[in-house]
């Protein structure tokens, strides 16, 4: 008995090449609008806590009732490098550097954002 | 006969949980947050091919619920329920009109549960720029509900009600 393989009707096929397309196309169209990357932004609990020049390289932990997540930024990219929270998830992303790009660290509510443009704060504003 | 309904769906609810366990511990692919294999769907997608509406609801429902107070965070609790619920709405729905096998709703279920977990992430951090993991997690979830379609299939076929439904 065959029963291992579904008797696919038309539609599934339909289906499957369909949503394969869309995302193959939104992917093209998200990749060639893509642009270069000015500021860093952090936002904790909804609320931007920093906002950092991209260009910059910078290390600094963001500390919130010993919830904590180490920030890097360098050679225009930004990840984290470690962090105490539950899932791990913001630890393994891979590195950002793009406008729109986004960290998130949802037990922590923390969100890295990369958006274009210079950024509010530059070198020169401290 | 009622008893034994109870029993069925009740082990459903504890497969899907020792499911999700087993899941965790799968080595997990790191390209977009989000990406999975949807183990835990299995019981469901057997109660929606083989039981009533309301109890593949009931199922995904009480394990959601029962691992969140158990092992997670309420966050974690509404971003489950979300997709759970939005991917079992949509399964349903594509059930009854019958345009689908079982793999083409398996492969929806896997797509629309991704949609749903990143439109709750999308409102909760109030961050659009999201919705660019869309289109890897259409392609994850549309392998993933293959790879559940076929199992899903495997057990319909197999399975023989222990009560006449």
């Amino acid at each position: 008995m065959s029963a291992f393989f579904v008797k696919l009707k038309r539609n599934d096929i339909i289906l499957i090449t369909s949503l394969f397309i869309i995302a193959a196309v939104s992917f093209f169209c998200i990749q060639s609008m893509k642009k270069a990357g000015g500021t860093v932004s952090v936002l904790k609990n909804n609320q931007e806590i920093y906002n950092l020049p991209l260009n910059q390289d910078a290390a600094m932990t963001i500390e919130f009732n010993g919830q904590y997540n180490q920030l890097m930024i360098k050679d225009n990219k930004v990840w984290i490098e470690s962090a105490n929270c539950a899932n791990q998830i913001c630890v393994k992303h891979p590195k950002i550097q793009y406008s729109g790009e986004t960290i998130i660290c949802l037990p922590h509510q923390l969100v890295i954002t990369i958006i274009d443009g210079e950024p509010i704060f530059d070198s020169f504003s401290y | 006969m009622k008893t034994k309904r109870i029993t069925f769906l009740a082990m459903l609810v504890a497969i899907s949980m020792v499911l999700s366990y087993l899941e965790s511990l799968l080595p997990q692919i790191y390209i977009v947050p989000g990406i999975k294999l949807g183990l835990a769907n299995i019981p469901v997608m057997f109660a929606i091919f083989k039981l009533k509406p309301s109890d593949a609801l009931l199922i995904s429902g009480i394990r959601i619920f029962l691992l969140s107070i158990l092992f997670r965070s309420f966050l974690s609790f509404i971003f489950s329920i979300t997709g759970g619920l939005m991917s079992i709405a949509f399964m349903l729905l594509f059930k009854r009109m019958n345009t689908f096998s079982i793999m083409g709703i398996s492969v929806i279920g896997g797509v629309t549960h991704n949609l749903g977990q990143i439109l709750i992430a999308v409102f909760i951090v109030n961050t659009p720029g999201l919705l660019f993991y869309f289109p890897v997690l259409i392609i994850t979830g549309t392998l993933a509900g293959i790879a559940i379609g076929l199992i899903c299939n495997l057990l319909v076929n197999r399975i023989q009600l222990p009560f006449p439904d």
